[in-house]
């Protein structure tokens, strides 16, 4: 048994599985808010590649996008449970197979 | 390399063991005396009054939402301090700048307090 | 470049380089203040101060095209080029109509807020910055300060269950599309060792497979945003579902303003030949299937909004036969045709929602053809009106709709895409049964009860006749005076490729 030092491609492949469960958890799941968590899991498997690209790259600037995108996201996961409130208010339901009176 | 790793993996084994033996070894001879007291959630002599898994308020999702959004803006704050002191020369207009965003933030706080969204009632 | 000089870099003159975003930043917060303080009076006042905003936004933008300035701000984050300034003042433009739209709709619904305006020019000010940016990181910020707003717009009549569920949906999917979008700059962080749009061509020598990868992602994101085929599922959806002025804005300056930062990846970042060979067969691709699916199932639908839902795919998809064209002959003027397109379809599709929200009562919206039955002889000017905007959509001569596609189109064919563009005119000719049908119901059904058809004006707004009259009169003048705008677009799409000073 050896130890492999941990190197970038580890880390693209984390961030490319967390993506792809990501993505999975969008499509297939049918609670809004676990949705939510699928499309969060998207944004930071992203944040994950930046981070080691940045440090592959020995660019400090990968840190700030980081930061930033950490940001929008939380400003869009508000804006998302807010409107997920206002869903369950006048449906009170968040299965998104329920949700379904706009269609064709 | 292998050689550097070989001391976490000891402390891991010794940690484990150290732990499951405990559990062992209570359950092997530490007294046995059930009562209805200590299968509560709360052995503070305060009984629950109900289940956990109830809907909780809704407001309580609209303070984790201001929370969330305040908190990490607050985050801006930490690489503008680290840089601030290397960058004194165009020292005024970071300040006008950080003043700028905390001031937005502010008025933010201040719409969400004069609209009575942090009124618990 | 450390950031030091980075920091040391920066000073005012950035922030006037950004003044037409910056200052419907603060108009926005100001009303939100106003609001806080004067909660009573905020409504129209609000209206008026937005208003304001955008005008002076749109002039600021105007005068910059004109004068042909060209800034670079924020240590080239942001490069208010001519191309940057055609951009915003489309959608300056196309924001003031949507605003002008809106009082008498949210009255009559009892939402008349002033968050309404406020998250207006949020989202405009993101839409400024989405065609000015010039590093990936920036373009993703724009698009969010952009997005997010509309999301919230989408679900403002908030007791409405077809507004919360159009809300709903929109957001998901925009999410999911901002995933896409961030995953494919972070690939291209890695492939280039840099975010900015003009260097990303360092990445295809670098690593060919995460560049790659890193732009199919991207245009995934983008492709979401401009509602075309296979990702265009929200668009019919959220147009439907939304209160009708906040559809105009969805259908005019949320439409419009993601091609400005689609066009600039597309062609300064990955427009050399190696890439632009594998996009550009895709964009046909899609460019065939955005007109074919949105014009087949528009024909279908009764609900007039849901119907421009589908028109405003098949749109995407001329749009895409322009880009398309541009990539094949290294024109920027035939990106100006595309610039013109986007114009005229601001102002026509403004009209065609205008109506509807004339005609929308306090309890429901003219949005069914039925709703339409009769108001060729009841009302003949609002009928006249809609007449022209339909045409126009149609593409008949001399309206603009017509100069746009006839522009577009025939680019395409000094392209050499001949095939392409006898699918675009055969997807016109589908287009005008639904365009018709439309007028049809107004002049030539008779009510089914036999009875006279009565529309009202309830809640008139001299805003909403306004912003009728002007669409119209924009659609007809600068139909047949295309030179014009045509002639500024090349000088905008001119500076696409110029170096930033």
């Amino acid at each position: 048994m050896t130890f492999f030092p941990v190197g970038l491609s580890h880390y693209l492949c984390l961030s490319g599985v967390l993506f792809t469960i990501g993505v999975l958890v969008v499509i297939l799941r049918r609670n809004l808010i676990v949705i939510f968590m699928g499309i969060e899991l998207m944004l930071n498997a992203a944040n994950l590649s930046i981070v080691a690209f940045s440090r592959h790259l020995e660019d400090m600037s990968g840190h700030v996008f980081v930061l930033l995108i950490m940001t929008v996201a939380a400003a869009e996961v508000a804006v998302g449970l807010a409107i997920l409130i206002a869903l369950f208010r006048t449906r009170r339901t968040i299965n998104a197979d329920e949700v379904s009176y706009l269609r064709w | 390399m292998r050689s550097q790793y070989i001391p976490v993996l000891i402390q891991l084994a010794l940690a484990a063991g150290f732990a499951g033996s405990l559990l062992v070894l209570t359950h092997l001879f530490g007294p046995s005396r059930p009562a209805a007291a200590k299968l509560s959630p709360f052995e503070c002599g305060v009984d629950p009054v109900d289940q956990a898994h109830h809907r909780f308020s809704v407001k309580f999702y609209l303070v984790a939402m201001l929370f969330i959004l305040f908190d990490i803006e607050a985050i801006f704050f930490y690489p503008w301090a680290l840089i601030f002191k290397g960058a004194i020369s165009s020292g005024l207009f970071l300040l006008i700048e950080m003043g700028t965003f905390a001031l937005v933030l502010l008025a933010g706080f201040f719409y969400i307090w004069r609209k009575g969204v942090l009124e618990w009632a | 470049m450390n950031f030091e000089t980075a920091v040391a870099n920066l000073g005012f003159r950035d922030l006037a380089g950004i003044s037409p975003a910056l200052n419907l930043i603060l108009a926005g917060i100001a009303i939100l203040a106003l609001d806080a303080i004067l909660p009573m009076r905020s409504k129209l006042l609000s209206a008026w101060i937005a208003l304001l905003a955008l005008a002076g936004s749109l002039f600021a933008s105007l005068h910059r095209l004109a004068v042909g300035a060209d800034i670079s701000a924020f240590n080239h984050a942001v490069r208010m080029d001519p191309f940057a300034n055609a951009f915003s003042a489309i959608i300056c433009l196309a924001s003031t109509l949507a605003v002008l739209s809106a009082p008498k709709y949210l009255k009559l619904r009892e939402v008349h807020l002033a968050e309404y305006y406020a998250l207006i020019l949020f989202s405009v000010s993101g839409m400024v910055l989405f065609g000015a940016s010039q590093d990936l990181l920036m373009m993703f910020l724009a698009l969010e300060t952009m997005s997010i707003p509309v999301y919230c717009l989408v679900g403002f009549t908030r007791t409405n269950v077809y507004s919360t569920e159009a809300s709903m949906k929109y957001f998901l999917i925009g999410a999911f599309a901002a995933g896409f979008l961030v995953y494919g700059i972070a690939l291209l962080y890695g492939a280039a060792g840099t975010v900015r749009i003009e260097d990303l061509a360092v990445g295809l020598d670098r690593a060919p497979g995460l560049f790659y990868s890193g732009m199919a992602l991207l245009l995934v994101g983008f492709l979401f945003k401009i509602g075309a085929v296979p990702f265009h599922m929200w668009t019919p959806d959220a147009y439907e579902g939304a209160p009708t002025p906040v559809t105009t804005f969805m259908a005019e300056a949320v439409k419009a303003a993601p091609f400005g930062g689609m066009l600039k990846v597309l062609f300064v970042g990955f427009g050399f030949e190696e890439a632009m060979q594998v996009w550009q067969p895709v964009l046909i691709g899609i460019a065939v299937l955005t007109m074919t699916v949105g014009n087949l199932i528009a024909l279908v639908q009764d609900d007039v909004k849901r119907m421009m839902g589908y028109s405003s795919i098949a749109h995407s998809g001329y749009i895409l036969v322009g880009v398309a064209a541009a990539a094949e002959l290294h024109s920027t003027d035939a990106l100006a045709a595309v610039l013109y397109y986007l114009f005229i379809y601001v102002l026509m599709n403004a009209g065609t929602f205008g109506v509807l929200i004339l005609f929308s009562s306090k309890d429901k919206d003219a949005n069914h053809l039925d709703d339409l039955v009769g108001l060729g002889r009841e009302r003949p000017w609002a009928a006249a009106l809609m007449t022209v905007f339909l045409l126009s959509l149609t593409g008949i001569p001399p309206l603009g709709g017509f100069f746009g596609k006839f522009y577009i189109f025939s680019y395409a064919i000094q392209a050499g895409m001949i095939p392409l563009v006898v699918i675009a005119i055969l997807n016109s000719v589908v287009s005008a049964y639904y365009y018709l049908k439309v007028i049809g119901a107004m002049y030539f059904r008779e009510p089914e009860d036999g009875a006279r058809a009565v529309f009202y004006f309830e809640g008139y707004s001299v805003f909403l006749i306004a912003m009728l009259w002007l669409s119209a009169a924009g659609v007809v003048y600068w139909g047949i005076q295309s030179e014009t705008p045509l002639l500024l677009a090349e000088q905008a799409t001119a500076s696409l490729f110029k170096p930033a000073p």
